[in-house]
């Protein structure tokens, strides 16, 4: 590589290493979906952070991820998100979110997995709703996800469901997300060499109206079609993730604007089993 | 005796002995299916380095092989192995150590299947249908006979339809039927 080309890749993996981001809910292990779900865990016995910065029309929420591994094919994760200061809010903790997720099939072949896995998890009510760091409610969320993993080609495709608790007479419409992902590795390298995967994500999401007093808010709700571009990179036990969540087009009830991009930058550190 | 050649003496045995002790240094290779990334390899190092009498090891994800180089002495345990890759979430499949001929670990673990095979004529078409029960997933130590009209092999995953043994024998032109216990 060029000197001067080393500078600017040295540039731009000091930017993405810089960017430290706080998770959403559906953070992924591994090669997996940025925006979605995938079926991969990390291991028995194992451990991995996850710091990953998102931008979206909350502003700056960076979430800090934890995840362990009860066995081969479940995994543990809690996640506990930072909100950086943004319009009215100030800065703290939001709410925190306990997620698990049980791989009940997977089939093994050479280079290459399919699999299937249940997640299910919970958001509890740890923000300060006053201060527009947390909605309040306990919500509940379950999914199903499948996997399909080569040396060249990554599949993904998932179903979420995740219902709203209320809070001061304020419900929060359900939501339900429905994603396709397809990934490609252009180089084929060996273990302890760089690895760059890239992805392509398809997101629907419907969104049911929100009630206040049980009377429906005619503009809230709708379905929005958005498609994330995102990269994976990763050295050994380190992985660079970063894409953009682009709306497409939107179905929104009454009278809604479109939402804003979403861009996400994370780092994650798969640790040494514990035995 | 100088100081220079006693030096020397001693370089020179120290060298003997690394060298006789490196010659007797165990290689144990696995197959391991389901290693498609570097990023999950990680863990698969990670756990089979905590393997009593590993002194390294070397991963190629290229051909799903991780070799571990075991120090001289050291005891080989099979099951440990298979256990280690299966608890980073892996499956095991051939595991062979230098000097000994491979060994199908998941092959222990499964069910036996029997087919009677008609139509094969030669050596060459014991080889294909050979080859062709080998490239199925699940499918481990094949025996073909041309005389018996058999070909016996281990499946490794119960939810596997038999009859996709006796389809891809049929695909092959020959008469394929399970043999009756």
């Amino acid at each position: 590589m060029r000197p001067e080309n080393k500078q600017w890749f040295l540039v731009i993996f000091g930017i993405a290493v810089a960017l430290i981001c706080a998770a959403r809910p559906d953070s992924a292990l591994a090669h997996e979906p940025l925006f979605g779900l995938g079926p991969h865990t990390v291991g028995q016995y194992a451990w991995a952070l996850e710091s990953e910065m998102e931008r979206g029309h909350a502003g700056w929420i960076n979430h800090l991820e934890l995840i362990y591994g009860l066995s081969p094919d479940i995994a543990l994760t809690v996640v506990a998100p930072y909100a950086f200061s943004h319009e009215n809010r100030s800065p703290g903790f939001g709410d925190a979110v306990l997620r698990g997720k049980y791989r009940f099939y997977r089939r093994d072949y050479r280079n290459g997995s399919d699999a299937f896995a249940l997640h299910s998890g919970v958001k509890l009510p740890t923000g300060d709703q006053a201060k527009l760091r947390g909605s309040g409610t306990l919500d509940y969320f379950a999914g199903l996800s499948f996997g399909r993993e080569t040396r060249r080609h990554y599949a993904f495709a998932d179903v979420r469901y995740q219902v709203n608790g209320s809070h001061n007479k304020l419900n929060r419409g359900n939501i339900l997300n429905v994603e396709a992902a397809y990934g490609i590795r252009p180089l084929k390298l060996e273990y302890h060499q760089p690895d760059l995967v890239l992805l392509g994500e398809l997101l629907g999401e419907f969104t049911g109206k929100n009630a206040l007093n049980k009377v429906d808010d005619p503009n809230t709700g709708g379905f929005v079609l958005s498609f994330a571009p995102g990269i994976l990179f990763s050295y050994r036990n380190v992985m660079i993730k970063a894409g953009v969540k682009i709306p497409l087009m939107e179905k929104l009830n009454g009278i809604q604007e479109m939402p804003d991009p979403e861009v996400v930058v994370g780092i994650e550190f798969h640790m040494p089993p514990f035995k | 005796m100088s100081k220079i050649k006693r030096f020397f003496t001693a370089m020179i045995l120290i060298a003997a002995v690394t060298a006789l002790s490196a010659g007797e240094q165990k290689t144990v290779t696995v197959r391991v299916d389901g290693l498609a990334c570097p990023f999950c390899a990680y863990g698969l190092e990670k756990k089979l380095k905590k393997i009593e009498g590993v002194e390294k090891l070397e991963i190629k994800i290229n051909d799903g092989l991780v070799t571990l180089y075991f120090r001289e002495g050291a005891k080989i345990d099979k099951e440990e192995i298979a256990k280690k890759v299966r608890e980073a979430g892996f499956t095991p499949r051939e595991l062979q150590i230098e000097g000994e001929s491979k060994k199908e670990i998941a092959a222990m673990k499964g069910q036996k299947i029997s087919l009677n095979v008609k139509g094969m004529s030669c050596e060459g078409c014991v080889s294909r249908v050979k080859n062709t029960l080998t490239e199925l997933d699940c499918v481990h130590d094949v025996q073909v006979s041309l005389s018996a009209e058999k070909a016996e092999f281990t499946c490794t995953d119960e939810r596997v339809d038999q009859k996709t043994f006796v389809q891809a024998i049929e695909a092959l032109g020959f008469k394929a039927e399970l043999s009756k216990k």
